[in-house]
Parts: structure tokens; sequence; C-alpha cells
């Protein structure tokens, strides 16, 4: 199992380096006309990501690192991605007890585990960028979308700010934006991985937890990691086709 | 049949309001509905581009190996220490540049316009802090899984000064390595 996670790491972390497709568009960042960049064809896309929970040790570096590249507010409340913290204990495995201070920004305090008694663990969460997303599905002016490769967006230019998708959303991913009284979420970074970058908040992944993959890429190694690991996704019973896979995710989870 | 329309003046005027109401309102409609809106899907397609249009912070490990691989740099700035190459001698498990280093995506597009001779500030590395960065990690916190190396606080030398014993591109020091 350890092995097998190296093993993954270590083949994706090369896959990573190995991207020409970065290089390329590097020459349009430093021109500043990002959206310019050639070669990205959008039919050739199916994004989505792989969090390992086994992997999380609660660092608050991609809570960080999302607000700082999406300037997402920094109050607390408004997260694109936030961490949470679970304590479960055997005996009432239905009631685990979860903290997320500021959403996991500042790490997280140390926190009472009496007699090592639960069983704890991290659980990064974000947009699922679901295939048939609830939140789509309930803007009634065509605000929100599933892009063609799979990244559901929110256009600010026609959002009205009715909230409707804020509470259609079964993972809470989504808020207002103080500033422009708009929806805001997680794009899954669309202005980097459309260049060949991985998100932000994998970028600084200290373990490698969260993965951007492309379902699309037969090379992407997300095809193996579905295959030798055990993966589920939230609240499945609802249908939404999230596309955020978690490894070793406790039923504890909602 | 004439007795039937005698009186069909009114129903004209009321034809007439419906019908410049009907005009007005396909004209209305025209106008404000975005042109692209609709093409790929209930969405103005233009709202792609947009999203993409953002400027980036984190430039991502491979700008940084393109201009700091093989390049010596003196970790401490300590003529004692031996340089190191900051890539290939960076042994910290599987982290990036950035994730300590912070976003710098402006250092990396503004360097390499110094580079080919443009004009653009220097905006160079800034030092990290390190102590509270290692604790981010490292601090011994419930929750943080078993293979992640952790120190109590007080039980682990000084908390505050990691960097006197451990380099932050190669953490185990000459002791680990031997026990």
């Amino acid at each position: 199992m350890d092995q097998n996670r190296r093993a993954f790491l270590k083949q994706s972390t090369r896959y990573v380096l190995l991207t020409g497709a970065a290089t390329v568009a590097w020459e349009y960042i430093v021109a500043g006309a990002p959206e310019q960049a050639p070669n990205y064809r959008i039919a050739d896309h199916w994004w989505g990501m792989t969090i390992d929970v086994d992997a999380c040790i609660g660092s608050g570096n991609c809570v960080r690192a999302c607000k700082e590249e999406n300037n997402v507010p920094l109050e607390d409340g408004y997260f694109r991605t936030w961490v949470e913290r679970y304590r479960v204990d055997p005996a009432d495995p239905e009631h685990p007890l979860v903290d997320s201070p500021n959403g996991g920004y500042d790490g997280f305090p140390q926190i009472d585990n009496p007699g090592g008694r639960f069983k704890t663990f991290f659980v990064p969460k974000m947009c699922n960028h679901c295939a048939d997303s609830p939140c789509t599905q309930v803007c009634p002016v065509g605000a929100t979308f599933d892009s063609p490769d799979g990244v559901v967006l929110v256009d600010k230019e026609r959002c009205v700010g009715c909230r409707y998708c804020v509470q259609a959303c079964p993972y809470g991913c989504r808020f207002i934006d103080p500033r422009t009284h708009t929806a805001d979420k997680c794009t899954l970074c669309y202005h980097r991985i459309t260049q060949g970058l991985t998100t932000a908040c994998a970028e600084v992944c200290p373990t490698g937890a969260r993965k951007l993959v492309d379902f699309k890429d037969p090379k992407d190694p997300v095809h193996e990691f579905l295959r030798t690991h055990r993966i589920h996704v939230l609240k499945p019973e609802l249908a939404t086709g999230a596309k955020v896979y978690y490894n070793g995710l406790d039923g504890a989870v909602r | 049949m004439r007795g039937r329309f005698r009186h069909a003046g009114h129903v004209k005027r009321v034809a007439t309001v419906f019908l410049v109401g009907i005009v007005a309102f396909l004209i209305a409609r025209r106008e404000l509905i975005p042109a692209d809106f609709g093409t790929l899907g209930f969405y103005r397609a233009g709202a792609i581009d947009e999203a993409r249009a953002r400027p980036i912070a984190y430039a991502g490990n491979a700008s940084c190996v393109d201009c700091h691989r093989g390049k010596y740099e003196n970790e401490f700035a300590d003529p004692a220490a031996p340089p190191a190459d900051p890539v290939s001698d960076n042994r910290h498990s599987v982290l990036r540049c950035e994730s300590c280093h912070g976003p710098l995506a402006l250092h990396a597009i503004n360097q390499k316009k110094r580079d080919a001779g443009e004009d653009a500030p220097d905006t160079p590395v800034p030092l990290v802090t390190a102590d509270k960065l290692c604790l981010g990690c490292h601090l011994e916190i419930t929750a943080r899984p078993a293979f992640q190396p952790q120190v109590r606080v007080g039980d682990h030398g000084d908390t505050d000064k990691c960097a006197s014993c451990h380099r932050p591109h190669r953490p185990r020091t000459d002791e680990d390595d031997e026990g």
C-alpha cells in the first residue's frame, strides 16, 4: 500500500515535470495573454481530481495557495477549498467530531484525543466538478455551467446573485463573493490547467495528496490509480457524477 | 358578413397593440441576450475564455527547474556550508519549490523578461522564514498521519530553531542517517 503510493507519487511527479505544454504556454504567460496560448483543445480533456486522504497531513498549504491564486476573500467562511479534521468514535461512527478552524488556512491546533480512542484524519474538500451538477441545473440565467472539458464554471457577468446554486450544491462548495455579490467557487484553476500547469492546491501539496487528473489522457497515471486503489466519491447516492475521487475515504465523512 | 365585421375597429386596435408589444419584446430579447449565449449550451461561450484569462500566481515547478537546475547556490549564505543545487539536491520528500517559497510566477515572468533584455522589475525570491513553515507540516497534532515526521514542542531541541540542525533542502541530519 505504502509502496504503491510512493510509486504512484514518483510516477505522477515525473509525468507532471514532463508536460511540454506548460513550457509552450509559458511564453504566452510571460507575454501577458495566457488565454491565447495555443494547443489547448477543449475536446481532448475531461478534468477531475484525486485526493488521497491517507496522505493528507493537514498542512493547510492548499487552502492558502488557493486563496492566493484565485483572489478569494481572506475572511473566514470564504473558501474554494478547505480542509476538515475528523475525529470518529469507533463506538459511534454516525456522529464524528469535525473541526475546520478558518478552513485550515492557519493550520490545525492540537486537540484532544482522549487515550487515542478516536480514529482521526484530515479530509480536503472542494468543488467536485460534477458531470451532472445540481448547481448548473438550478441556475435561472445560465451563469453557471459545465464547460465542454468537464469543469463547472461561473460566469460573473451573468450571475444575478440569487443564491439558488449555493443552496443546491450538496457539497457546500459555493459562496457569494462579498465584493461582487455573485456566486464563486473552485474553477479547478481553469486558467492554469488550460496552459498545462496543475492547480495551485496540487502544486503546493507537500505530500502529493491532491492530484489534478485528465480522464481523457491515456497516459495520465489516474487510470492506474483508480485501478489499484479503493476509491469513493462524496455523496454518491445523490448521483451528481462527482469527479473528485477520494482514496481511503471513511464512511463517517459526509 | 358585413354585419359581422361592422365593429372590427377596436379589434384592430388591440391587435396593433399586441403586434407592437411582440415586436418590442423580440427586439429587446435580441439586444439583451449576448450573441455567444447558447452556442455551446445554456451559457455564454465567452465565459470560458474569461475564466482562462486570469493571471497565475504559482509558476509551477517546471519553470523553477528551467533556471535553477545546475546553479549552485549557498543555502545559508554561510561560507562554511557547501553550495547546493536547489533542484537536484532537494531531498525534501516530494515537495515542490513553491510549497515553501510561496507563489513565484511574478518572479519567473519578470526574470524571463530581464534575461531577454526587456525592462522588468527585479523580483527576487523572498527569504523563507523557515520555522513557522516547518511546524506547519512537522508539529505533532491529532490526526496527522504516522508516516509524517513530527516534533512535539519542547521535546525536540528548540522548536524555534529548526534550521540550526536541519537544512531545509536536505532535512535529514547525519544523525538521522546513522540512526
